[in-house]
């Protein structure tokens, strides 16, 4: 499998910090899912779903301060990275919905 | 009720028309609708700017092009912007350019969106996120709307970037 990387910080890695931050702030993250690949316009980019757990609501995580805060977060980190090339998508799902594709890669808690 | 608003009424009647399990045109519906609500927001305001001859207006609004609005909408939001739009943006205040960071972040959000939804097969489209797209696309429907009165210099800046994008000479 190919690997993105800018300067020493691949996409996995930076999402594994994340996880574990967004666990430290109990904001309901389970897990990610990523691709990488190139946007309708050819454009380099990487798609990150955040998924949450199936109550998300009722827990409040599905807050919109919430997922503005997990957002703009993830934004920050890649651009921080080095990524400023790249443009990062941010997608929401719930544990229990389908995955968008077979194909992601996941990343979460040892 | 103009255009862009109803374009998002449609957009979350689509996404709730299946209460138990959404079916995947209505998903994909309602994620298009999202994004042209906002696209459709900034041609229709592009199209005022430039002349008060609504006649033209139409003509005008089909200047507008997908990709040229996201190439600067990217630029927005990293803030490097081609000549000659970077000095104008340089004179922005430091919030007006957060809003408009923003604004372009979702914009390409949803373009890219709207391309998957109408093209992308493969892909499967959740609720929940059309559900959070769409709030976005409010917000966002929102923020521009209060900006371009608090804001009208800034907002009238990336309507005219919107609409020349690269066409300009540096």
């Amino acid at each position: 499998m190919a690997t993105t990387t800018v300067g020493k910080e691949t996409p996995r890695a930076l999402l594994a910090e994340l996880l574990e931050r967004f666990r430290e702030e109990k904001r309901g993250v389970r897990w990610f899912e990523f691709r990488r690949g190139e946007d309708w316009a050819g454009d380099p980019a990487i798609w990150v779903w955040v998924v949450l757990p199936k109550d998300a609501e009722k827990k409040g995580f599905w807050d919109w301060e919430n997922r503005e805060a997990i957002r703009r977060r993830i934004y920050d980190r890649f651009r921080e990275a080095g990524f400023e090339d790249t443009f990062v998508y941010v997608r929401f799902r719930l544990e229990n919905e389908e995955p968008a594709s077979p194909r992601l890669e996941r990343i979460e808690r040892p | 009720m103009n255009y862009s608003i109803q374009l998002l009424e449609q957009a979350k009647h689509l996404s709730r028309k299946e209460p138990r399990r959404p079916r995947q045109a209505s998903l994909r519906r309602a994620v298009s609708a999202a994004y042209y609500a906002l696209f459709h927001l900034f041609t229709e305001e592009g199209a005022r700017l430039v002349t008060s001859r609504t006649e033209l207006h139409p003509v005008l609004r089909r200047v507008f092009e997908h990709r040229r609005m996201k190439k600067i909408c990217r630029a927005v939001s990293c803030g490097r912007l081609p000549e000659p739009w970077n000095e104008l943006y340089d004179d922005l205040s430091t919030g007006q350019k957060a809003t408009l960071r923003e604004i372009a972040q979702t914009f390409v959000d949803l373009q890219e969106e709207r391309h998957s939804a109408d093209y992308a097969f493969g892909d499967r489209f959740a609720r929940s996120n059309v559900r959070d797209l769409l709030d976005k696309a409010e917000r966002t429907v929102r923020t521009w709307k209060t900006f371009r009165k608090t804001d009208k210099r800034a907002a009238e800046w990336f309507l005219l970037a919107l609409l020349f994008g690269d066409r300009t000479r540096p």
